[in-house]
């Protein structure tokens, strides 16, 4: 067996991510050299991509995306890679080898007929972990900026200044559930109304975005409703600013449908009005 | 008692939704470009995704936040990059959501003790478990059914790697077999899938 035969039975391990730093470095290095390899592993990276596929999709928890919104915000993007451009012979980065190599992986994906074997690709593969100093220092910059973001962040808020509010750590402790589960629905009269709920903590939660506030007098009231009849769970208003988060009182049966209705202020004990929004979790 | 409402129905919607949203290679597009909008919708779009892989293989709560962070991260500096004649959107960001993951749990301690206290049994029995509850999606029976026609040692050892972020070392210690036929069950277990799943080679 010659060494490339060795380095092509590690295709399926690095798809799946299972080698080491340094035999990565070394498949990669192989990658750059072989369009049959290149072509293998870009169709195992898309099986690999479907076992992804099929895990359980997961809501982050509302607070997630205002921090990567932030974030970004004030972060650098890369400049576009000049496939015409001379690019320096392989200088190696172990630095940013993660999206390096992930990000090439897909500039370099190319098995279209009439493309293999060209001086040109051949170029074009060195480029999968060869790339521009200046490239570098700015991915370097933009790290440290998210280091340094996080590391405010944290000086910003710390513990004992701004808890998280009950709703948010109920609304995290259910979706951290092994088993959570989402489903989303528009609300008539405005809004998108999200359920999180864990059948095994028997606990729900909703998060509306753009729920429209009520006249004063009104109440949104939730129900868990079923075919024994429906239980009320809390009554709630919509939020001044952003998503209106509300983890529903009492305890959730998977396949409960969660209602909304708007109610008297106070709430009622049975829904007076059609809900607003129903949805079912199951 | 109450009518329900069908969970897609959304008919204030409805007038103005006479064309299709754009695809997320296309918001890929507009986020190379700097725009904050499109990432938010790109976002909202693939995050739960996202998170779910992470945390199947993190487990961890806020350690699968900061990675999910980082991910998104990556997308915003690298949308650039992005060649969408060379992979989908999702495939591109998957996979680097898969790296991430990876890279975390082979650099903390956490990983570490994690590797001490699961054993491939255990592993693999959870993993059974989550199966059984997860939502069924067209992808998750597809793949159910992909992983069905694997040999047991094949099945094992691509579950631990992918899922549990191991590796082909670790799997083997695991598994009590040598290193150089869990890179083949590895590569053979890919191929199998790679044909169930119907990918093109």
């Amino acid at each position: 067996m010659t060494e490339h035969d060795d380095l092509h039975l590690l295709a399926g391990a690095y798809a799946l991510g299972a080698l080491d730093e340094s035999e990565r470095e070394d498949f990669e290095n192989y990658l750059a050299t072989s369009e049959e390899a290149r072509a293998e592993l870009a169709a195992f990276t898309d099986t690999a991509v479907m076992l992804g596929m099929s895990t359980t999709p997961v809501a982050p928890p509302p607070s997630l995306k205002g921090d990567i919104m932030a974030r970004i915000a004030q972060t650098p993007q890369l400049p576009a890679l000049d496939h015409d451009a001379a690019q320096p012979e392989k200088t190696q980065m172990k630095a940013d080898a993660a999206s390096a190599t992930v990000t090439s992986m897909f500039a370099e994906r190319g098995t279209g007929p009439g493309a293999s074997g060209s001086t040109a690709e051949r170029k074009a593969a060195r480029r999968w972990y060869a790339r521009p100093a200046n490239i570098l220092i700015a991915a370097a910059a933009a790290a440290v900026i998210f280091v340094g973001g996080t590391a405010l962040g944290t000086a910003l808020n710390p513990p004992t200044s701004q808890q998280p509010s009950p709703q948010a750590v109920g609304l995290t402790e259910i979706s951290a559930a092994a088993d959570a589960q989402r489903a989303e629905a528009a609300v008539a009269g405005g809004g998108n109304a999200t359920v999180i709920w864990s059948g095994q903590l028997g606990r729900s939660a909703v998060v509306i975005s753009d729920l429209p506030a009520l006249p004063a007098g009104k109440t949104y009231e939730l129900w868990y409703i079923d075919s024994a009849g429906v239980t009320s769970a809390g009554t709630f208003d919509a939020a001044e600013t952003g998503k209106t988060v509300r983890v529903l009182d009492g305890k959730m049966s998977e396949g409960d449908t969660i209602g909304i209705t708007v109610e008297p202020a106070g709430g009622s004990k049975k829904p007076t009005t059609e809900p607003v929004v129903a949805i079912p979790t199951a | 008692m109450l009518e329900l409402v069908p969970r897609e129905t959304d008919s204030s919607r409805d007038h103005e939704s006479t064309q299709l949203p754009p695809s997320k290679e296309e918001l890929l597009g507009r986020v190379a470009q700097g725009d904050q909008k499109a990432f938010a919708a790109l976002y909202d779009e693939i995050a739960p995704r996202v998170f779910g892989l992470i945390r199947r293989l993190l487990v961890d709560h806020s350690q699968s936040e900061e990675v999910t962070q980082e991910v998104f991260l990556e997308i915003w500096q690298n949308a650039t990059r992005y060649e969408p004649t060379k992979g989908g959107a999702s495939t591109w960001i998957l996979t680097m959501a898969h790296r991430r993951a990876v890279d975390r749990i082979r650099s903390s301690q956490a990983g570490r003790d994690r590797d001490l206290k699961i054993g491939v049994r255990d592993f693999v029995a959870e993993y059974d478990n989550v199966s059984d509850a997860v939502e069924i999606t067209i992808e998750h029976e597809r793949v159910k059914v992909a992983m069905a026609q694997l040999t047991e040692l094949q099945r094992q050892a691509v579950t631990l790697a992918y899922y549990g972020g191991f590796s082909h070392s670790e799997v083997s210690a695991m598994l009590k077999v040598p290193i150089g036929t869990v890179k083949t069950r590895l590569r053979d277990g890919m191929i199998r899938l790679r044909d169930e799943l119907g990918v093109a080679s």
